[in-house]
């Protein structure tokens, strides 16, 4: 297998096979790809893993690091094979396993070049996934990653090349979303397999959209016109104390009623004084619940609503009443 | 579908204070904070959603923008025809909320105005106003959105072609596959604008789908139970 691998850079070589089957390739023309791609211009030497079992372990782990610059290394040497698995044990820092080998780590100038080597091949795997990590890291918010490069890792006793390393990441991307999604929808979190979770999900979505269609149908029967009287139904709230101090900012129109009301202009400038009201009202809702009497106001909401005497009192609370409504639930 | 609600209901609601009740006034004071979907899990914000409090605000603003909209127009007279209004209203308010950041809510809006024209532009007009300009991008969005889709299933009718001579095997994996296939089918038929999505998409947009859905039937449910103690 690595005898092609041979003819594509013009030099012999003794333990190519070893390295092929060291990282588990499958045709060389992945290896093509692999040192190919990155540096057409230079022909680089392969790098060359004596046999080893303990080597091909660790081989089998190399890891993808993104590194911002990718200056090519023209100066690769091929070092003597034994001292191979020492650089490669130098040049993994995040391994967990322990090499048998590692107690002798001193090969300096060895370990530079191996280290470039390395490096080299770190990046030929890493430009591979480059873009098409960064194509995916555009649409990845949820991860919140904002890395242009996304870190992968191959497995032991995986392949490691770029398509299959590249459609792990998608995996396990897509893992991690299902994962999020388990957590939204209830009842999720005990499921194991990805069936039966979009079968929960399913469920759920449908559930949803069913309650929008019940829920809608609900408030068409409760009332012929269609805003069926909502100023009615927020004066049915209470007050609370809060509001008077916030009557003032408010103007008093802000929230029209249809017919009276046919200027639709203030409702679009209010809503900015409608934010305001929210965030520093929210601290205090909990404590005091004063009862504004909304007597008064439901009896004049039972005749249509011309009359203007208390226009401006019954639309200020209206307004606040709007918006304790959405802090203020009902079940 | 009551005992259904009763059940989320009661698990999504912290009630902090229940007062006596009169005829009229009372108050139940829910802690809105606490309300958020699931609290005890990891909470997921969808991109672009600072807060779900802000984003019930928003909905229910734009909601009954529209609901005065239609009583105005005086159209409705039949209990179908106002349903139709409200949910109407519902969805465009609730798409217009994540502002098409998501392909499903810009789905949606295309879906609407298609549906009918007249009423439903000016609608649209007045919930999305500051949106008649990405509605050019949304245009080509969705060409380019259909020309995939037809890209998409060439590819597949060129597969299933293939494939039928392969024989059948009975493996588990091939099986589980099957399965999460057309479960994956059902999921695009109910998200909006599913078709044209991958998987990897599509579950970002359930996510952020269900966000959505669970905004508006909390604030729908809010309005019925209100609209529902007043007027009984």
């Amino acid at each position: 297998m690595g005898f092609g691998f041979d003819e594509i850079h013009g030099r012999p070589e003794t333990d190519s096979s070893s390295f092929t089957a060291l990282l588990e390739l499958p045709p060389p023309q992945a290896v093509e790809l692999l040192i190919k791609e990155d540096f057409p211009a230079k022909p680089m030497p392969p790098p060359i893993f004596p046999s080893n079992i303990a080597l091909i372990d660790r081989a089998s782990k190399f890891s993808i690091y993104a590194s911002p610059d990718n200056s090519p290394d023209s100066t690769a040497i091929l070092p003597a094979s034994s001292s191979m698995k020492l650089d490669l044990v130098k040049q993994e820092p995040l391994e967990s396993d322990s090499h048998p080998n590692s107690s002798s780590p001193a090969v300096s100038n060895q370990s530079s070049k191996s280290g470039k080597r390395k490096e080299r091949e770190k990046k030929a795997k890493e430009s591979n996934k480059k873009s098409q990590k960064v194509a995916a890291n555009e649409a990845s918010e949820l991860s919140g990653e904002k890395l242009p490069y996304v870190h992968v890792r191959a497995r032991r006793g995986q392949a490691t090349d770029s398509h299959s390393l590249a459609e792990r990441a998608r995996r396990e991307k897509i893992n991690a979303r299902m994962k999020l999604l388990q957590e939204l929808v209830p009842g999720c979190n005990k499921i194991s397999g990805t069936a039966m979770v979009l079968d929960e999900i399913i469920n759920h979505v449908q559930a949803l959209q069913r309650q929008v269609e019940f829920l809608s149908m609900r408030l068409a029967a409760v009332n012929p016109r269609i805003d069926f009287n909502l100023d009615a139904v927020f004066a049915a709230e209470s007050g609370s104390s809060i509001d008077n101090s916030y009557l003032g900012m408010f103007d008093p129109s802000i929230w029209p009623e249809g017919q009276i009301n046919g200027s639709r202009q203030n409702l679009y400038q209010q809503p900015l004084h409608f934010d305001g009201l929210h965030q520093p009202s929210w601290g205090r809702e909990d404590d005091t619940s004063n009862f504004i009497s909304p007597e008064d106001s439901l009896l004049s909401y039972d005749s249509p609503p011309n009359s203007a005497e208390n226009g401006a009192v019954k639309r200020r609370a209206r307004v606040s009443q709007v918006a304790r409504f959405v802090y203020t639930g009902y079940n | 579908m009551e005992r259904f609600f009763e059940r989320h209901g009661s698990s999504k609601y912290h009630l902090e204070r229940f007062e006596p009740r009169t005829s009229s006034n009372f108050v139940v004071r829910v802690n809105l904070k606490q309300s958020n979907n699931q609290p005890r899990h990891k909470h997921y914000q969808a991109p672009g959603m600072c807060n779900s409090t802000m984003l019930k605000q928003e909905f229910l603003k734009k909601w009954i923008k529209g609901l005065h909209i239609y009583n105005d127009l005086n159209k409705c007279v039949t209990i179908s025809d106002r349903k139709k209004a409200i949910k109407l209203s519902a969805d465009v308010a609730i798409a217009s909320t994540r502002k098409a950041a998501t392909h499903w809510s810009k789905a949606l809006m295309d879906d609407v105005v298609s549906r009918d024209g007249n009423n439903i532009i000016l609608v649209q007009q007045i919930l999305g106003g500051g949106q008649n300009a990405e509605k050019n991008n949304s245009g080509l969005i969705t060409c380019s959105n259909r020309i995939l889709r037809r890209s998409h299933n060439n590819i597949i009718a060129c597969r299933k072609a293939r494939r039928r001579v392969v024989p059948r095997c009975v493996k588990s994996s091939s099986i589980a596959r099957k399965l999460v296939k057309n479960k994956t089918r059902v999921l695009k038929s109910l998200v909006p604008g599913g078709q044209k999505m991958d998987g990897n998409c599509l579950i970002e947009e359930t996510l952020d789908y269900i966000v959505s859905l669970r905004v508006q039937v909390d604030i729908m449910r809010r309005l019925a139970c209100a609209a529902e103690r007043f007027h009984p």
